[in-house]
């Protein structure tokens, strides 16, 4: 399977060449893809509609771009790389990240809000990784909560693979503060 | 004992974060693998110890629940929407490449053309001034309002240079802006 969609991918542009890739199988990809794409572009940007409008991108940007893959994992890392390019060109540019993260759910998922918000767990998360820098929280979500490996996450960042065992762990470090100066005191206001 | 500053992130020194224990990866395998089973008593035992085993199971443990919630009611656009838009897309995109040397192109037709009518202008001026010489009318209704020979001097004799040089500023000012506005659209 992977090796036929190397093949795919390299030898098949659609039908007027604009993409790098079929319908049929940009909808495999994009079913394997999208949802965990959305929530880590959610996560980075803590905005729903951004989230929406940066995976629209992602996935053109993707389409567009002539590459060779040697796995759908090397495909996954290619989109997440141009996912946190967007993200951080979007932060460059002043927008679309709100820094408040409002208890009554605005910002949620689109039409979950409440149940994704329901606990107060989560919500110590996202506080969490609101408060951490940009680079720590790409690179906490990608490890544990996507469990990709380091050379995976290098490659989605776009870091060095033997910087990423030190970096993560000072955000870890700094994630782990966060979470438990929440639990030591729930009732601290303006987290 | 560090004291921590209220409202700030304590920053631990480098050598406690750098350290590496060896059962980091039994952890993060177990938060991976097997994330709803309770830890193995050795294991447990270990994060009492090592304070680089605890953030590791406190963060993973956290962010894969918070992950795994939020995959479950995350809804996205289909494949076949986000697909027609990037073909929508692409087609805007093409047609704008295939539509900026056409506003280029008219941006300096345009300004030659305002050159063309200065330059026009400027030789018709010749030839209306002479023929306001030659209208004694004229001559008579100026007079009262300018000195003698004051207004056909100065026609007569700077009115050649400062309409090619007002041409020219104008071509120039023109092509700038076509160049800009072509630029901008990309």
């Amino acid at each position: 399977m992977t090796i036929a969609r190397t093949a795919l991918v390299a030898t098949a542009p659609s039908a007027d060449g604009t993409f790098v890739m079929r319908e049929d199988e940009f909808r495999l990809l994009y079913d394997r893809t999208s949802r965990p794409l959305w929530v880590y572009l959610w996560r980075l940007t803590r905005d729903a509609h951004a989230a929406d409008d940066l995976l629209q991108d992602t996935y053109y940007r993707f389409l567009r771009t002539p590459g060779r893959y040697e796995s759908e994992r090397h495909e996954r890392n290619a989109l997440y790389r141009i996912a946190t390019t967007l993200v951080r060109d979007g932060l460059r540019r002043g927008h679309p990240v709100s820094e408040a993260l409002p208890e009554d759910g605005a910002g949620g998922l689109a039409g979950a809000s409440d149940a994704v918000h329901a606990t107060a767990d989560r919500t110590d998360v996202q506080r969490a990784l609101a408060r951490l820098r940009p680079r720590d929280r790409e690179l906490l979500w990608l490890a544990y909560a996507e469990g990709s490996s380091h050379v995976e996450i290098a490659a989605s960042l776009g870091l060095r693979t033997g910087s990423i065992k030190m970096l993560l762990s000072r955000a870890r470090r700094r994630m782990a503060d966060l979470l438990q100066r929440r639990v030591a005191s729930p009732g601290e206001p303006g987290s | 004992m560090t004291r921590r500053t209220p409202g700030r992130v304590r920053q631990l020194p480098d050598t406690r974060v750098a350290r590496h224990c060896n059962r980091e990866d039994d952890v993060l395998a177990h938060l991976i693998e097997t994330p709803h089973t309770p830890l193995s008593a050795p294991l447990q035992a270990h994060l009492g110890e090592c304070a680089g085993c605890r953030d590791l199971a406190l963060v993973g443990s956290a962010l894969r629940l918070d992950h795994a919630t939020a995959l479950a009611q995350v809804r996205v656009p289909s494949a076949g929407q986000v697909w027609w838009r990037a073909e929508l897309r692409a087609r805007q995109d093409a047609a704008a490449r295939a539509t900026r040397p056409i506003t280029v192109a008219s941006g300096l037709a345009a300004a030659c053309l305002l050159g063309l009518l200065a330059s026009v202008a400027g030789a018709l001026a010749w030839w209306v001034r002479d023929w306001l010489q030659d209208q004694p009318l004229v001559h008579a209704l100026l007079a009262p309002l300018a000195g003698p020979g004051t207004w056909t001097a100065h026609w007569s004799g700077n009115a050649t240079p400062a309409l090619a040089v007002g041409a020219l500023l104008a071509v120039t000012l023109l092509a700038a802006s076509a160049v800009l506005a072509a630029w901008r659209e990309q």
